[in-house]
């Protein structure tokens, strides 16, 4: 510093002296007009020269082997894309009254990986308030069901995610699972059942629920890959693989024939 | 000394470098870890902290400070682009998959206050803290958008202030700035610091002493999440810009 301007440094005036002050403020006066312009000129041209070159972060495309299968097949050889509306809030009620609420708990832990995983808010998992208020429901089976299931019964299997399609308006549609009690009709349109092992909760469940939420999000299908959540038999600890994390991105970005 | 303390660890420029390269395999560590933006604000930011430095101690004497209040609308490029999927992906889908997704703030009002310090007759040291609140807004290419929660955009800035012509003056000011989101869609891992430059224009109205004003400005800075990063993004640059109505609340007239 003190070279460029011909005074004392800062660093000597840091210790204090009158003298060292009264020739930095000497010297600050002869700082020509044009630095100052530099400087300005500098922060414009730094400004026009770096907007051009100005590109966002950009997630590259993914490739065939990133992600796997999640189109729905019909009988009638079709496939169907099935997801949430874009930015939609889907909120879940754990029907558990278990001590230590383990099903919360799991759904807590899996719609947190999922969460994590909607880099531009494509979905968000929630817990619902009320049964009455969600879309989704965590329930035992067998078991009491604050839901009507008559026209759309669950299957017993250790997880299962059950949903039935009715056309309404030229579209098909998720149908509701009517609410047993109260005024209010309800707006279910999935039932997530587990079983419980010897009358306690599976040792795995927090992996089933996560493997579930990823059906519930539109992820139909299995991975083939066993290091995928979506595998058919989730490994434990529960963790979205990168190919997990990739397909759900990619369906979230492909146009939607059943939206619920 | 002083420099001493802060090159050698510059602040948010290198700790935004190693932030970077502590990510494995990823692209944004390209020509010795350093993006192009990070190459390029030093040769703002080192002279233009020679020049504060120097200036500072001994030149704040018979003027005093100025405080000004500034409010505005500002708007941003995208923050984040996704690709999506690729052309063989597509084909497997069978069925229409967006070529594209932007994330950005939609145009927000902007709230700033800065500090201006006379360094001698028409040029001023200038530090500004601003606020502004939005949502985050994404678009696909084929049309569809929809809003990813709120965000919220805080920036620290140090620069100068040189009128050029009568109530006419041109700023320049490095610093930084913070994104927040309520924790969601791609600050759900979290957010960082983010060096940036701004450039303006402003001019004095000829109301109040000149105390009110009209203000322009363009900023660029660097940008990146923890969770882009692990989706594959490089480090990228984001351009805001904006216009305000500034007031001066003590201090001298309008110049």
């Amino acid at each position: 510093m003190s070279g460029a301007f011909g005074g004392p440094s800062a660093a000597a005036c840091s210790r204090g002296s009158a003298a060292c002050r009264r020739g930095l403020r000497a010297a600050s006066r002869h700082v020509p007009r044009a630095a100052s312009r530099h400087v300005l000129g500098l922060a414009v041209a730094a400004n026009l020269g770096l907007a051009g070159a100005c590109d966002a972060p950009t997630i590259p495309e993914r490739r065939l082997d990133d992600t796997y299968a999640f189109t729905l097949p019909t009988a009638t050889g079709d496939t169907l894309v099935l997801r949430w509306p874009q930015g939609s809030v889907v909120r879940v009620w754990a029907a558990d009254a278990d001590a230590g609420a383990p099903l919360r708990a799991a759904f807590e832990a899996g719609a947190a990986l999922w969460n994590e995983r909607a880099l531009f808010g494509e979905y968000r998992l929630v817990a619902a308030a009320a049964p009455a208020e969600a879309d989704i429901l965590l329930a035992w089976a067998p078991g009491p069901l604050p839901v009507d299931t008559e026209a759309c019964p669950p299957l017993t299997r250790r997880g299962t995610t059950t949903f039935c399609l009715r056309d309404q308006d030229g579209r098909r549609r998720l149908d509701v699972f009517p609410l047993l009690a109260g005024e209010d009709h309800g707006q279910v349109r999935m039932l997530v059942t587990f079983l419980r092992e010897a009358g306690a909760p599976p040792a795995d469940l927090a992996a089933l629920v996560a493997h579930e939420l990823g059906h519930v999000l539109g992820l139909t299908r299995h991975s083939p890959n066993p290091l995928d959540l979506m595998y058919e038999s989730p490994g434990m600890p529960p963790a979205l693989s990168l190919r997990d994390a990739a397909t759900v991105q990619v369906l979230y970005h492909t146009r939607a024939d059943i939206v619920p | 000394m002083r420099f001493g303390t802060c090159w050698p660890g510059s602040c948010f420029i290198l700790r935004h470098k190693a932030a970077a390269s502590g990510n494995s395999g990823e692209s944004a560590v390209a020509k010795g870890g350093r993006s192009a933006f990070e190459r390029a604000v030093p040769s703002f930011f080192v002279p233009a902290s020679l020049l504060a430095l120097c200036l500072a101690p001994g030149t704040l004497a018979a003027q005093g400070p100025r405080l000004e209040f500034r409010l505005g609308v500002v708007a941003s490029s995208a923050l984040a682009r996704d690709e999506v999927a690729s052309t063989l992906l597509r084909q497997r889908v069978a069925a229409p998959v967006s070529r594209e997704v932007l994330a950005g703030p939609r145009p927000a009002p902007a709230l700033e206050m800065a500090l201006q310090l006379p360094l001698r007759p028409g040029l001023a040291a200038e530090l500004a803290l601003g606020y502004s609140r939005s949502a985050l807004g994404v678009e696909e290419a084929e049309g569809s958008s929809w809003d990813a929660g709120n965000l919220y955009v805080l920036q620290g800035l140090l620069g100068i202030r040189w009128q050029w012509r009568p109530g006419v003056g041109v700023s320049g000011a490095f610093g930084a700035l913070r994104y927040g989101a309520d924790g969601r869609a791609f600050f759900a891992a979290g957010g960082e610091m983010n060096p940036g430059i701004e450039t303006a224009l402003d001019v004095r109205l000829p109301w109040h002493d000149g105390r009110t004003g009209v203000r322009a400005f363009a900023q660029v800075h660097g940008f990146n999440t923890p969770a882009l990063r692990r989706a594959g993004a490089a480090d990228g640059g984001v351009m805001r810009f904006g216009v305000q109505v500034t007031q001066r609340f003590f201090g001298g007239r309008g110049s």
